[in-house]
């Protein structure tokens, strides 16, 4: 019978090129961290830092010290915030604001790389998200 | 069948037996040239990226607006690095890592505020490392001590 | 007449395996040269952008506030005694503030910020007796001149209910008092009879604020 033998050479050999290209795979697909982080969270400092610095329509201290007073300080001064937001953040960044008494801003979208920061009032925390968006 | 040369095992460990000498060939060059130089290069990105992340952990550790404070602050380096123990030193407001291999260092420059006056002390990778900020009659310093 | 030490495949199938070794090493290097990051020129500028932002920096006026005076005045030299060696250049809402050296291969931080100039306003009100001046802008400074004519006698004066100056033989002259920031500035006089105008000059700064965004540039 004359049958071609499968030369056992070439199986072994593409057998070891196989295992040389699974170890090549993993460097390819072992992606670097997100970078950027830094300077998301950089914004959302920035924006609470700035934020402290406004006088708010009624009451309080500042516009972020309104928002945490009370769910009415939140009631008043929200939409004030959400206009001050939009002219001080860049064109290409979304925020989202959360307080005690509510929040105002955009869902965060998930897996996206965001910046976060807290702010501190006399009645509570204020907490900034920001990302690219 | 006399016309064989070898007898099929003798021929399959003959090839095996190549191919183990190759592989050993192979995994001496590499170790030889190619493996070093990986983790020299990898140690030396390593070194940057925790001295850079020490600095930015001392300049974080400065105090804001008080007139009178002692801050400490757990700084984390990695244990060893490429295999071996290093120490970080003060050189005029910078950090620089020393190690035993030539190829692996790093230096980075601090940014602190004028107040701070003096900058000293050092870190060796064999015990925890820890920064002291105090400040008092004016006068701030820096001290890399260990813990 | 079967296959028999078949070296010339051998040697084909360890060619082949020493090619996919090399390519792996080249992949490897590749990989490697994209992950490699520059975290000490990264470090240099978020520690700059960092410096100039505080409260303590050399531009500002308060935590994120910026000074529109001390933006103008800071030079080449400043910059870079506080970068050291590497090219660094600082930018605000776009525009050259300073430039230290060449930057070509830049590491930028942007902070978001204020811009804060300062106004002078001046009021000359005339005081009925136990009446309170309310400042229209809050200020934190405030400079009072009295000046009051014969036979009226200022004993004190108040800020935001807070005595703040005190003579029962009668104030006269100018003084700076301090106000907060963050309350509207009620100033009163306690005074013997009504003041009229010109016998009080309050002059307060409002600070007048712009939004902008810091860049910092450092050479990798």
């Amino acid at each position: 019978m004359r049958r071609a033998q499968l030369s056992l050479s070439a199986v072994e050999a593409g057998v070891g090129v196989l295992l040389v290209f699974a170890v090549t795979t993993g460097f390819v697909l072992g992606s670097p961290a997100v970078a950027g982080d830094a300077q998301l969270d950089a914004y959302a400092t920035d924006l609470g830092a700035v934020l402290a610095n406004d006088a708010p329509r009624h009451g309080d201290a500042t516009r972020l010290t309104e928002v945490t007073r009370s769910p009415s300080g939140f009631e008043r001064e929200s939409t004030a915030l959400a206009e001050r937001i939009n002219r001080v953040l860049p064109e290409n960044l979304m925020y989202r604001v959360e307080t005690a008494h509510g929040t105002i801003g955009y869902p965060r979208p998930d897996g996206v790389a965001y910046g976060v920061a807290r702010h501190a009032t006399p009645y509570g925390t204020v907490t900034i998200w920001v990302w690219y968006g | 069948m006399d016309d064989r040369g070898v007898a099929p095992v003798v021929g399959k460990a003959l090839e095996a037996g190549i191919v183990l000498l190759y592989v050993g060939a192979v995994a001496a060059a590499m170790y030889g040239s190619v493996v070093p130089d990986y983790q020299t290069t990898a140690g030396d990105a390593v070194a940057e990226r925790a001295l850079a992340a020490a600095a930015a952990d001392v300049e974080g550790a400065i105090p804001a607006d008080v007139r009178a404070a002692t801050v400490r602050v757990d700084i984390p380096l990695p244990a060893t690095i490429r295999g071996r123990a290093y120490s970080v030193e003060v050189e005029n407001r910078t950090l620089v890592l020393d190690h035993p291999d030539p190829d692996v260092n790093a230096r980075v420059r601090l940014s602190l505020p004028d107040s701070v006056t003096d900058v000293s002390g050092n870190w060796s990778s064999a015990t925890s490392a820890v920064v002291v900020v105090a400040r008092e009659h004016g006068e701030t310093t820096v001290r890399l001590e260990a813990r | 007449m079967r296959a028999q030490l078949n070296l010339p495949a051998l040697g084909v199938a360890l060619l082949l395996v020493t090619a996919a070794t090399g390519v792996s090493l080249a992949v490897a290097n590749g990989a490697f040269a994209a992950a490699e990051r520059d975290p000490i020129a990264d470090h240099a500028a978020t520690a700059l952008a960092d410096r100039l932002v505080a409260a303590d920096g050399p531009l500002a006026v308060r935590k994120n506030v910026l000074g529109a005076d001390a933006v103008a005045a800071f030079d080449s030299p400043r910059l870079r005694s506080l970068v050291g060696e590497r090219g660094a250049v600082v930018r605000l809402n776009g525009r050259v503030v300073a430039r230290a050296g060449d930057v070509a291969d830049p590491r930028t931080m942007r902070r978001l910020v204020l811009v804060a100039t300062v106004e002078n306003r001046t009021l000359t009100p005339r005081v009925e007796r136990g009446a309170a001046v309310t400042l229209p802008r809050r200020t934190d400074r405030v400079t009072v001149t009295l000046d009051p004519p014969a036979g009226t006698v200022v004993r004190a004066v108040r800020v935001n209910g807070r005595t703040v100056l005190s003579n029962d033989d009668g104030l006269r002259g100018t003084f700076a008092l301090d106000s907060s920031r963050v309350r509207t500035t009620t100033v009163e006089f306690d005074a013997t009879d009504r003041l009229p105008a010109g016998s009080i000059t309050i002059e307060y700064a409002v600070e007048r604020t712009e939004k902008g965004v810091l860049g910092v540039s450092v050479d990798a």
